[in-house]
């Protein structure tokens, strides 16, 4: 059989680059360094204030226990987005928990009453400062984990992208949820969730384009 | 000071040797890594010999994998079992050779009709030629090297000095989209 020498060859080869290489540090380790990034954006970001009713929202069980769904969510989604960057790590099941705890958060909000009287222009005025805000605060955090996941190896790079954007922008929304005094579940939905599906599929695209190229 | 790795008998406990063999590879003992891939050649031709049948196939879809290791090497975590690394880039590998299969079938299709066409007015071999002058420079050869001059997928990313992988990329950007303009035509 004469293709088992090619396969020697080319391992004679691999072997010739083999060069020490400089390992991934542990998952473990890099969730928790991105935990502290997360916690440094917040610190800055609620130096410069918070919501005005926050002592009132801090005494409802309601908002938080929407905070802790909310930080699971991130928590999982990031530790999915970190794990699509090593080959054989668990991170769909996560990511799938934490979609699905981001969905029971947003269930919340029904809880919340709606004001349909505002007009359309006034709806627009207060809400685009939001969602550009929410897109600021998603920033950061969604490059650290694309660029953690670049240092990896994506699989399947679109969903190494789609989580990495997932997990930094609803840390984004949860920050804007203390950052601003609206609950409308219209203002919320439309300025500051909408931004999260579009940072999503961004996201997305970034990590099919990013990630594929790398491996080449 | 570096941590040695212990060594183990790979006959006695192989799972256990390969993950510390990697782990030995990562800081580049050469002697480790020529064993591991070895080793884990003959695992992937059985592996993959369940759903390869044509044995350049296997041969050729086994590189790639070793080739993925290779580049991915650094991602292997020596405290966690090594098979399931191996396994999701083996798995991964399979499904983009599967794939590039099903496209090659389709292009091998379209160019079975050719020659029934090829009396026709504004034949398609013209509309083939336009639509090879319309490619990037990249995907032109790739399409020549591989279906014009009959070239293996390693001796076109040669010449071309690019990877084999990389190149058959280019060859299936260039199938779709001669495909997509001699269906328009």
């Amino acid at each position: 059989m004469n293709e088992v020498p090619n396969t020697n060859a080319l391992i004679d080869s691999l072997v010739a680059e083999s060069a020490p290489v400089r390992r991934l540090r542990p998952s473990g380790l890099r969730l928790s360094l991105w935990l502290v990034v997360q916690i440094a954006i917040a610190a800055y970001v609620f130096s410069g204030g918070v919501r005005a009713d926050i002592g009132g929202q801090l005494a409802s069980p309601l908002y938080l226990v929407q905070l802790a769904i909310l930080a699971a969510a991130i928590t999982l989604l990031a530790r999915a987005a970190i794990n699509a960057g090593t080959p054989g790590s668990e991170a769909w099941s996560s990511a799938k928990v934490g979609v699905t705890l981001m969905v029971v958060a947003l269930g919340f909000l029904a809880a919340y009453p709606a004001n349909t009287a505002l007009e359309i222009s006034l709806f627009s005025t207060f809400g685009f400062p939001c969602a550009v805000r929410t897109a600021m605060l998603s920033l950061l955090p969604t490059s650290w984990l694309l660029a953690a996941i670049y240092r990896g190896w994506a699989l399947s790079p679109a969903r190494a992208g789609l989580v990495a954007g997932a997990a930094g922008f609803v840390l984004g929304f949860t920050m804007m949820r203390v950052l601003c005094a609206l609950d409308d579940p219209l203002h919320v939905m439309a300025w500051h969730w909408a931004p999260v599906l579009l940072g999503c599929a961004v996201s997305a695209a970034a990590g099919a384009l990013i990630f594929s190229f790398g491996r080449k | 000071m570096r941590e040695t790795q212990p060594r183990l008998n790979q006959e006695e406990n192989p799972v256990d040797w390969r993950g510390v063999t990697m782990g030995r590879a990562q800081e580049g003992d050469e002697e480790a890594y020529r064993a591991l891939l070895a080793d884990v050649a003959a695992l992937l031709r059985r592996y993959f010999s369940k759903h390869i049948r044509e044995v350049q196939d296997l041969e050729d879809v086994v590189q790639e994998t070793l080739l993925s290791i290779h580049r991915g090497r650094h991602t292997y975590d020596p405290s966690r079992p090594f098979e399931p690394w191996l396994f999701a880039i083996a798995r991964n590998v399979k499904s983009d050779h599967l794939r590039r299969l099903i496209s090659r079938q389709s292009w091998e299709i379209l160019v079975e009709e050719q020659p029934e066409q090829v009396a026709q007015p504004d034949t398609p071999i013209d509309a083939l030629g336009d639509a090879l002058e319309s490619l990037p420079e990249s995907q032109r050869n790739a399409f020549r090297h591989l279906k014009i001059d009959g070239r293996s997928v390693e001796e076109a990313a040669a010449i071309e000095g690019t990877t084999p992988g990389n190149l058959r990329v280019r060859a299936h950007r260039a199938y779709k989209s001669i495909r997509e303009r001699l269906t328009k035509s």
